[in-house]
């Protein structure tokens, strides 16, 4: 291998070190925006990036000027565990919520394949945490409505989602700050500040139960979770469900 | 609202008017969008380039005719228009550059390239033939139409710079895609296109059995967070910050709390119960009104008080400060003054003393 090799091997895997750095920006580390903008025009720099990151179990999702995005593969030491997203442990049913939560989140920022599409470089949408809980409960809501008006639509015995979140006490932001956890807006604030600690939402002020800002870096990872397995699992469970039931 | 036979129906029709842009300082701008500048112009139903060649033509029949305030108002929105144009332009060069994929070069934006060539010698062209006409009109003008036909001037002109400096971006344009091309061909890509998360993915997961979704959750929960970097053990490392000596702290000097180590009448001494008398009196004679901490304490070191003595009054003063419960605050305020304290011996903010006339100890 010649030097100059090793010299992008060493540049590489310095770049994946500062993506991995929870909260370090381009705009303030000149060699990271130096770094960045090589592995923007320099496709040997990319290809070598690319496999670095590879073999420390990631993959470059993508850049934005914020940074390059980075994911964990699930077999790799990077990932997150489920007892990292709470700890104390959480029932199977808080479990749901969270990830109804996350989920949530992800579809009052981006709801159609259009807002996924946006370019790397557009900010996303401003939201409150009051505005997400009234997000989930509308949309519970919703289905509630339809199952008391088309006694075929859904079961209580099966308990759908929709049920679970809609016996979740549902508080808003009180003037003292105070949440209770287990709240729809205790889970939802939860779930921000997770996402801001990844650096993926940005928090703007406290008004409103607090007020966010969705970052590129959000829409990227959102992106790569629509074609991730989950989501097409859940896609597919639905009509899945429907014609087993119109076949009985 | 539109006919639907005989009817008149409603519609509503959502556009976009500003995009948020993120700069690479994290600091966030705003863009108008095409759509925007045509509502704001009147032009919904017209291409930009079809728009640009109507209010030219509007322009120069205005100019012709010595209708110069309308020209003005004229070639305001000719203004807005080679803007408009300047953002389609960069919007598509971005897009192209950002990601080849998702461009049709050879067919559409070769075309649309072209195009956008003869469009911009075009009204370069137009836009000189415009400066010469407006020109001539100086030459001859009254006092009144002198001025707007500067603006005018003006105007047009800042237009025809925009069509030069656009024209020479689009002239090495392709060789511009090409080499991004070579940049981006191993980009990885996502095959699958993009469901809608409000209507596929969120409402199906909603009316899903909980213990269904509860076993997809699991993967979706690790996904939502970005990588997280294990702390690595480094034996060397942990031994050394294990063994390195405690970093000096500023209260060095005082005497640490070990009675056989004491010894008596030095400045390091604690309070004795006589200092504290000492203090309470000061505090006493304090006049009433406002005074700040520096200045008092250059009067006392004045008057013979001892270090020790300030040093104690300081404490006393900090614990009011940062205590409002303390008795003293009941007829003294402490409130910082915003600027530093100026003394040879103690070093914090300066703080403003105020004893009420009203209430006594």
């Amino acid at each position: 291998m010649t030097p100059l090799h090793i010299e992008a091997i060493e540049s590489a895997a310095r770049l994946v070190a500062f993506g991995l750095t929870p909260g370090l920006k381009p705009a303030r580390e000149p060699a990271y925006a130096q770094l960045i903008e090589r592995y923007r025009t320099d496709a040997a720099m990319r290809q070598c990036t690319d496999t670095v990151a590879r073999g420390l179990h990631l993959a470059v999702l993508g850049f934005t000027p914020q940074g390059i995005v980075l994911g964990a593969d699930e077999d790799g030491p990077f990932v997150h565990k489920l007892s990292d997203y709470r700890r104390g442990g959480l029932s199977v049913e808080d479990r749901m919520c969270h990830g109804l939560v996350q989920l949530a989140i992800a579809a009052w920022c981006f709801p159609t394949a259009q807002d996924l599409a946006v370019s790397d470089d557009s900010a996303g949408v401003r939201f409150t945490t009051n505005k997400v809980v009234g997000y989930i409960t509308a949309r519970c809501e919703e289905l509630q409505r339809r199952s008391q008006h088309d006694p075929e639509f859904g079961s209580p015995e099966l308990r759908e989602a929709w049920r679970a979140i809609l016996q979740r006490p549902e508080t808003r932001a009180t003037p003292d700050g105070r949440r209770t956890a287990n709240t729809l807006f205790g889970m939802v604030d939860y779930a921000l500040e997770v996402l801001e600690k990844g650096g993926l939402v940005r928090r703007m002020s406290d008004d409103d139960g607090g007020t966010w800002q969705a970052l590129a870096a959000y829409r990227i990872h959102v992106r790569e979770l629509a074609a991730h397995d989950a989501f097409t699992l859940i896609q597919s469970a639905r009509p899945g469900a429907r014609d087993t039931a119109s076949q009985e | 609202m539109a006919f639907d036979g005989d009817r008149v129906v409603h519609r509503e029709i959502s556009l976009r008017l500003l995009r948020e842009s993120e700069l690479g300082d994290g600091t966030i701008v705003l863009r108008a969008t095409t759509e925007a500048i045509n509502i704001y112009a009147g032009m919904l139903e017209y291409p930009v380039e079809d728009a640009q060649i109507a209010e030219e033509a509007v322009l120069r029949s205005q100019i012709h005719r010595g209708l110069i305030a309308d020209a003005v108002r004229t070639a305001t929105r000719y203004r807005m228009r080679s803007l408009e144009y300047e953002q389609k332009i960069q919007g598509y060069l971005e897009t192209a550059r950002r990601d080849v994929s998702q461009v049709d070069w050879i067919h559409e934006v070769l075309g649309f390239l072209a195009g956008a060539r003869t469009h911009l010698e075009e009204r370069q062209r137009h836009d000189q033939d415009l400066l010469r006409s407006i020109e001539a009109r100086q030459d001859v003008a009254s006092e009144g139409d002198a001025a707007q036909l500067a603006r005018l001037r003006d105007t047009v002109e800042e237009c025809y710079r925009r069509h030069m400096q656009l024209h020479g971006r689009i002239i090495p344009a392709n060789q511009d895609y090409l080499r991004e091309q070579d940049r981006q061909v191993f980009r990885p890509r996502l095959a699958a296109s993009y469901p809608d998360l409000e209507a596929d993915v969120l409402r199906a997961a909603l009316e899903l059995p909980t213990g269904v979704l509860a076993d997809l959750v699991d993967s979706l929960l690790a996904r939502f967070q970005p990588p997280r970097p294990p702390p690595q053990l480094r034996l060397g490392t942990l031994i050394d910050k294990l063994l390195a000596p405690r970093r000096a702290t500023e209260d060095a000097d005082v005497t640490p709390d070990h009675t056989d180590l004491e010894t008596i009448d030095t400045d390091h001494n604690y309070f004795a119960a006589d200092d504290h008398a000492v203090v309470a009196d000061l505090l006493t004679s304090l006049p009433p009104g406002e005074q700040t901490l520096s200045s008092w304490l250059v009067e006392l070191r004045t008057d013979g008080v001892e270090s020790r003595l300030l040093r104690l009054l300081g404490l006393r003063l900090l614990t009011v400060f940062g205590n409002p419960g303390d008795p003293l605050g009941r007829w003294l305020d402490v409130a910082a003054s915003g600027r530093p304290l100026i003394d040879p011996d103690f070093f914090g903010d300066d703080l403003i003393l105020c004893k009420r006339q009203d209430t006594r100890p």
